[in-house]
C-alpha cells in the first residue's frame, strides 16, 4: 500500500473497437458513465449501463442494477476470450478474414489442412483436384495411438497435397492446401 | 508399509498416488520426461527423476529407465497408475526379478487376465456368462472375415492386447468388414505391439457396468459394488457413476458374486475391475478384467468411503484384507466427468497448447483430481485427459444438478476442452432420466455444437470491453500480471461498496 500511486495516474482508457465474434463484426465501445462507478457499454447501437470491477487478472464482476454477473477474461495475442455462464466466447481483433472460432488453440485456417498434433499420416482420403465439403474427412493422422480424422474446414477443392502416407507430421504443418469455393473466399 | 515408492506415471493420476503416499507417510518419487519437468506431479513428489525424452516410448514406457530411477532413489515399490506400463506383464515381471514390489497383481495373473482371449476361455470354463464370439485370436484377416460371418452381424472387433478402446471397431455388414479388420490390426500393432484381434457379437445399446474389487495376497477378496460407464465417445468412457440405475439389489448380488469368481479363478490380487455388458433385459456378460487402478475409481471411493489408492499400497505391502463384504455399503450417488483437452465440435480431436487460465470448481461434494493448472502446457504426446471432476450427493438427481453447476463454473481458457459438452450431457433429459447406453453420444449428442445465446453473448462482449478498460496494461497476460502489483490499485475508483481509499 505504501507505493500506492496517485489516483490521477490510474488510466481508465475509453475503448472503441471493432471485433469479430463467430465471424460477425460488432462495434464495441465502453466509457465512463454519468453515475459514479458507472460504465456505459455500447454494442453496435445498443447501450448498457453497469458497474464493474476486476479481481485478480482475469475475474471481472459486473453489476447491472442489482443483477450480478461474473466472467473470466483472458487476452490472447489476437483475441479476447471470455468465460461466462459455462460458455466461451472469443472476440477476434484480426481483420476477420479468418472464420473465427470460439476458443484459441485452433490451427485450421481456411485454406489449409493442418494437424494439431504430431503423428503419422495413415491415410490420405482425397487427391489433388477433388471437390470437398466442410467437415469431410480428408486425412487420417495417428497420434496418441488413436487414428484421428482431420476434416475439411471449408467447401472447396483440393490444391496440393504436401505429404504422403507414412510421413511424420508436426503440429502446425500444412498437410493439404485447399482452394475455397468462390462464395467462401 | 513401504518407506518410499516410485510413481511411474504423470498427470492427474500421479498427483493422486503421491497424495495417498503423503497421507500414509510414504516418501514418493516422481519420474518425468523432458517436457514434464515443470509439471505438477513433479513438484508434489519428494524426489523426481528424469527418465527421457517426450515420446512415451523413450520415457514413461521405458522399463529400463523406470527401474533405473527406482534403483537410484531406493524406492521399494512402483505404482504404475493407469495406461503406460500399468498392464504390461513384462514390466510387472521385471519388478519381481529386481525385488521391487509392483503395486498391482502378479505378472502371471496379469498375463492371464490381460489376454482377452485366454481370460474368456478361463471364464467360460468357470461358467461365467459371455457374449458369443470367435474362438482364439488372429492376425489373419481372412479368418476374421470368416468368423464374423459365423457369429452374425453386428460384430465388434477388439485388439487382443488392447484397452482404452484402441483398435476397437463395430462392424455392421460385410462390406465394411475387410477395411475395418485391417485398420483395427494397424491400430492394435502400433498401440500394443501386437496386431492380434478377435471378434465378438455386438450387443445393441448395451450398458457398461463394472465391479471394483480388492483382493489381498492371501485369497481374500471383496467387491466395492458397481460403476456404470455407459457414456463413451470413441469407445472411451467420459462419464461414470455409482450406483447404476439399471442395477437392483438382486442383480448387484449376482454380478458381485460373478466378479469375485473371476478374481478367484485368475488368482488376482490388489485393486482391479471386472467389466460387464448389461443388455436391455438385464442379462449381463463378462467382458474383461482391468488389472489396474481405473481412471474412474473416485466414484467408488465417494460412495463406499474407501480410499482405493491407500488400499492398493496396504495390500501390496502385504497387509491382510481388513474389509468384510457384509460391512460394505453404497451411500448416496457419485458421478465423474473426465475433462479432456479435445474438441467435441470436431470429432473429439485432441487439442494442445497453454492453459492461459483455469479456476477449479469447488464446494461441498465436489472433488477435482487434476494434474494441470493455469500456465500448464498441454502436450500432444500423451493421453489428452486433464482432470476428473467428481460430485457426490444424496441421490442421483441432486448429484446431476451439483455436477451441472460445477461444470458451468469451471473456466478453462487457452485450449479446447469437453467441459461444455459434458454439461450438456449431464443436463440432457435422457441422461437425467437414466436412459443410458454406450450409444448415448451417437444417439443424442451427434453433431453437437455449443449453443449460442444472444443475451449471454452481449454480456461476454461487455465483460471483454470492461476488462480491457480496467486492466490497464495493454500487453499480453504475462506482462499484465507482472505490471500489476495489486488488483485494488487497478481498481481505483471503480471499487464497489467502498471509498477509493482505505
Amino acid at each position: 500500500m505504501a507505493d500506492r500511486r496517485p489516483r490521477d495516474k490510474i488510466s481508465i482508457m475509453p475503448f472503441d473497437r471493432d471485433y469479430f465474434i463467430d465471424g460477425r463484426k460488432v462495434r464495441l465501445k465502453i466509457e465512463k458513465g454519468a453515475e459514479e462507478n458507472g460504465l456505459a457499454a455500447q454494442i453496435d447501437d445498443r447501450i448498457f449501463h453497469l458497474a464493474a470491477f476486476v479481481d485478480g487478472d482475469h475475474e471481472i464482476v459486473m453489476r447491472f442494477g442489482e443483477k450480478n454477473i461474473v466472467a473470466f477474461v483472458v487476452r490472447q495475442e489476437n483475441a479476447i476470450v471470455v468465460h461466462i455462464a459455462g460458455k466461451l466466447f472469443a472476440l477476434e481483433s484480426e481483420t476477420g478474414k479468418r472464420k473465427l472460432k470460439r476458443q484459441a488453440g485452433e490451427f485450421n485456417t481456411a485454406n489449409e489442412v493442418v494437424t494439431p498434433m504430431p503423428g503419422k499420416i495413415v491415410k490420405i482420403l482425397v487427391a489433388a483436384g477433388d471437390p470437398v465439403t466442410a467437415r469431410q474427412p480428408l486425412v487420417i493422422v495417428e497420434s496418441m495411438k488413436m487414428e484421428n480424422e482431420i476434416r475439411s474446414p471449408i467447401n472447396g477443392t483440393v490444391g496440393s497435397i504436401n505429404f504422403a502416407e507414412g510421413d511424420l507430421v508436426q503440429p502446425g504443418q500444412s498437410i493439404i492446401d485447399l482452394k475455397p469455393s468462390s462464395a467462401e473466399s | 508399509m513401504f518407506s518410499k515408492i516410485l510413481v511411474a506415471n504423470r498427470g492427474e493420476i500421479a498427483v493422486r498416488v503421491i497424495r495417498a503416499c503423503r497421507e500414509l507417510g510414504v516418501k514418493s518419487v516422481a519420474v518425468y520426461s523432458d517436457i514434464d519437468e515443470h509439471s505438477i506431479h513433479v513438484r508434489m513428489a519428494d524426489e523426481a527423476v528424469r527418465i527421457g525424452e517426450a515420446p512415451a516410448r523413450n520415457s514413461y514406457l521405458s522399463i529400463d529407465a523406470i527401474i533405473g530411477a527406482a534403483r537410484k532413489t531406493g524406492a521399494e515399490a512402483i505404482h504404475p497408475g493407469y495406461g503406460f506400463l500399468s498392464e504390461n506383464p513384462g514390466f510387472a515381471e521385471r519388478c519381481e526379478k529386481e525385488k521391487i514390489v509392483f503395486i498391482g497383481p502378479s505378472s502371471d495373473s496379469m498375463r492371464l487376465v490381460g489376454d482377452k482371449v485366454a481370460s474368456r476361455e478361463a471364464a467360460a470354463g468357470a461358467g461365467i456368462p459371455l457374449t458369443p464370439g470367435m474362438t482364439g485370436k488372429s492376425t489373419d484377416p481372412a479368418r476374421c472375415v470368416k468368423a464374423a460371418k459365423e457369429i452374425g452381424f453386428p460384430v465388434i472387433l477388439k485388439a487382443s492386447a488392447g484397452g482404452g478402446g484402441k483398435g476397437m471397431r463395430i462392424i455392421r455388414d460385410e462390406r465394411e468388414l475387410e477395411s475395418a479388420v485391417e485398420a483395427g490390426m494397424r491400430e492394435a500393432l502400433s498401440a500394443f505391439g501386437d496386431a492380434s484381434v478377435y471378434l465378438e457379437k455386438y450387443i445393441e445399446k448395451p450398458r457398461h457396468v463394472e465391479f471394483q474389487i480388492l483382493a489381498d495376497k492371501y485369497g481374500n477378496a471383496v467387491h466395492l459394488f458397481e460403476r456404470e460407464c455407459s457414456i463413451q465417445r470413441r469407445h472411451q468412457k467420459i462419464i461414470e457413476e455409482s450406483p447404476s440405475v439399471i442395477v437392483d439389489d438382486d442383480l448387484r448380488n449376482r454380478m458381485g458374486r460373478t466378479a469375485l469368481k473371476v478374481v478367484e479363478i485368475s488368482g488376482y490380487s490388489n485393486a482391479g475391475t471386472i467389466e460387464f455388458l448389461v443388455d436391455e433385459n438385464r442379462n449381463f456378460y463378462f467382458l474383461e478384467v482391468n488389472a489396474r487402478l481405473q481412471v474412474e475409481h473416485p466414484v467408488t471411493e465417494l460412495v463406499t468411503g474407501i480410499d482405493l489408492v491407500q488400499a492398493q499400497l496396504r495390500i501390496a505391502a502385504g497387509e491382510k484384507l481388513w474389509l468384510n463384504q457384509a460391512d460394505l455399503r453404497q451411500r448416496g450417488h457419485a458421478i465423474e466427468c473426465r475433462i479432456y483437452a479435445e474438441d467435441p465440435e470436431n470429432n473429439f480431436l485432441p487439442s494442445a497448447g497453454r492453459i492461459d487460465f483455469m479456476k477449479e470448481p469447488s464446494g461441498p461434494g465436489i472433488r477435482h483430481d487434476c494434474g494441470v493448472g493455469s500456465g500448464s502446457e498441454v502436450s500432444v504426446y500423451y493421453d489428452p485427459i486433464l482432470s476428473k471432476l467428481i460430485a457426490w450427493a444424496e441421490n442421483r438427481q441432486l448429484c446431476c444438478r451439483k455436477m451441472a453447476e460445477a461444470l458451468k463454473n469451471f473456466p478453462l481458457i487457452g485450449i479446447k476442452t469437453n467441459i461444455e459438452f459434458l454439461h450438456d450431457i449431464i443436463t440432457h433429459p435422457a441422461f437425467t432420466s437414466g436412459d443410458l447406453s454406450t450409444a448415448f453420444i451417437s444417439q443424442y449428442m451427434a453433431d453437437w455444437s455449443s449453443k449460442r445465446d444472444a443475451a449471454v453473448e452481449d454480456l461476454a462482449l461487455i465483460a471483454a470491453a470492461a476488462h480491457e478498460m480496467l486492466v490497464k496494461d495493454k500487453k499480453t497476460i504475462g506482462k499484465v500480471a507482472a505490471a500489476q502489483p495489486s488488483c485494488w490499485e487497478t481498481l481505483g475508483e471503480w471499487r464497489i461498496g467502498g471509498q477509493g481509499t482505505r
